[in-house]
């Protein structure tokens, strides 16, 4: 199955590296977010020019895992960013069955909120 | 008439009423300031009701606890306004060993309880809402009247009969000053060495661990007035503080407890 959501970082978010974890403010919201570190790696690969597949088939020959493991990490990760409003243009409508699987969590919330 | 100084907020208060003004002096008595005001409240007392007016506005109006509370929520919007070339966040602050242990939370958190109940244990106060960030990181002072409700009465006991009481009801707000426990209110810059994300929970247990900078940083940024006033440059200067302070996870449900268990950490 190919998903063909381009995922892209909704403009104006601003995003900083503390110690390999991006934290993450939405300015429309003034809301906070921080990624694990693996989210933190894939964040800058959100630019919008690439599908999720496509971001799957470069994860896995970098990190050396099944293109499907990438290909549902990464659709995972775009369905958390879009829930947050943190991504332009992902619509869950659009993505493959998930097959009951259950999905990685990749945004940690501050620990007060 | 006497003037208070807030942050960069300077006001006065006027009444008619000598035992009213001698009150709200004893309450405001950690904001005390030998500055011109630039505002003044007008408050008239009738039996157990209270106005407190700002020029044509009325400001508050009810019970006198509930007006007073409402009076100085008044006094710190004002108060962090006047702030504009600083992040401010929504905190509680106290010294320790001459470093800050800054306690960011949203409202009903408890965070004036626990920084009551650090000051109770021995930590000197800095504020129980606001901490300005300048730029050079270090945390500046706004030593307010520590406020807490009813329900923190029973596990600040070193502070039971200091809250100035007006009115014939039993208190259900202490506005606390740290100088009656003969704690120091500092009102120079302080270097901050721990920020604490703390949560209160009835009957929760007592947990304390390390926090990682980023998670330091994101606890921050949630909790900062102004962050949109200063956006990359805010969330930059957040994570740069972040890299050189401990930051820390606290749960508890007593805050007495938790008090000491910080300050066992931190000294």
């Amino acid at each position: 199955m190919t998903d063909r959501r381009r995922p892209r970082i909704r403009p104006g978010v601003e995003a900083v590296d503390v110690d390999g974890q991006l934290v993450l403010w939405e300015p429309h919201s003034n809301q906070v977010h921080r990624l694990d570190p693996t989210a933190s790696l894939l964040w800058p690969l959100l630019d919008g020019s690439a599908t999720v597949t496509e971001l799957a088939l470069d994860v896995a020959d970098v990190f050396g895992i099944r293109v499907k493991q990438a290909e549902r990490d990464i659709a995972a990760l775009v369905e958390s960013l879009a829930a947050t409003h943190l991504l332009d243009d992902a619509d869950p409508r659009s993505a493959p069955d998930s097959e009951g699987r259950p999905t990685p969590r990749y945004l940690e919330d501050p620990p007060d909120s | 008439m006497r003037c208070f100084r807030a942050l960069g907020y300077r006001f006065g208060i006027q009444t008619s009423d000598h035992g009213l003004e001698q009150f709200l002096h004893e309450v405001l008595a950690p904001l005390s300031g030998d500055d011109e005001p630039t505002a003044i409240y007008r408050f008239r007392r009738d039996d157990d009701a209270l106005e407190v007016r700002r020029g044509s506005t009325r400001i508050a109006s009810g019970p006198v606890e509930r007006a007073v509370s409402a009076f100085l929520t008044h006094v710190n919007v004002q108060a962090i306004a006047t702030v504009e070339n600083s992040l401010v966040l929504h905190a509680a602050a106290v010294a320790v060993s001459g470093r800050a242990l800054v306690i960011p939370a949203q409202p009903g958190a408890g965070k004036s309880t626990l920084c009551a109940a650090l000051v109770a244990a021995g930590a000197d106060y800095l504020t129980d809402e606001a901490v300005p960030l300048l730029p050079d990181g270090r945390a500046l002072p706004y030593p307010k009247p520590i406020v807490v409700g009813s329900g923190s009465f029973p596990v600040l006991e070193a502070w039971a009969g200091t809250s100035p009481a007006l009115g014939r009801h039993p208190a259900s707000v202490w506005w606390l000053d740290p100088a009656d426990l003969n704690r120091a209110r500092w009102c120079e810059p302080v270097t901050i060495g721990w920020v604490i994300a703390a949560r209160y929970g009835p009957g929760q247990p007592l947990e304390l661990k390390p926090m990682s900078a980023a998670a330091t940083t994101a606890t921050m940024a949630s909790n900062a007035f102004n962050l949109p006033r200063f956006g990359r440059t805010g969330l930059e200067q957040l994570a740069d503080l972040s890299r050189h302070v401990s930051g820390f996870e606290l749960q508890h449900g007593d805050a007495a407890r938790a008090a000491d268990a910080v300050l066992h950490l931190v000294r």
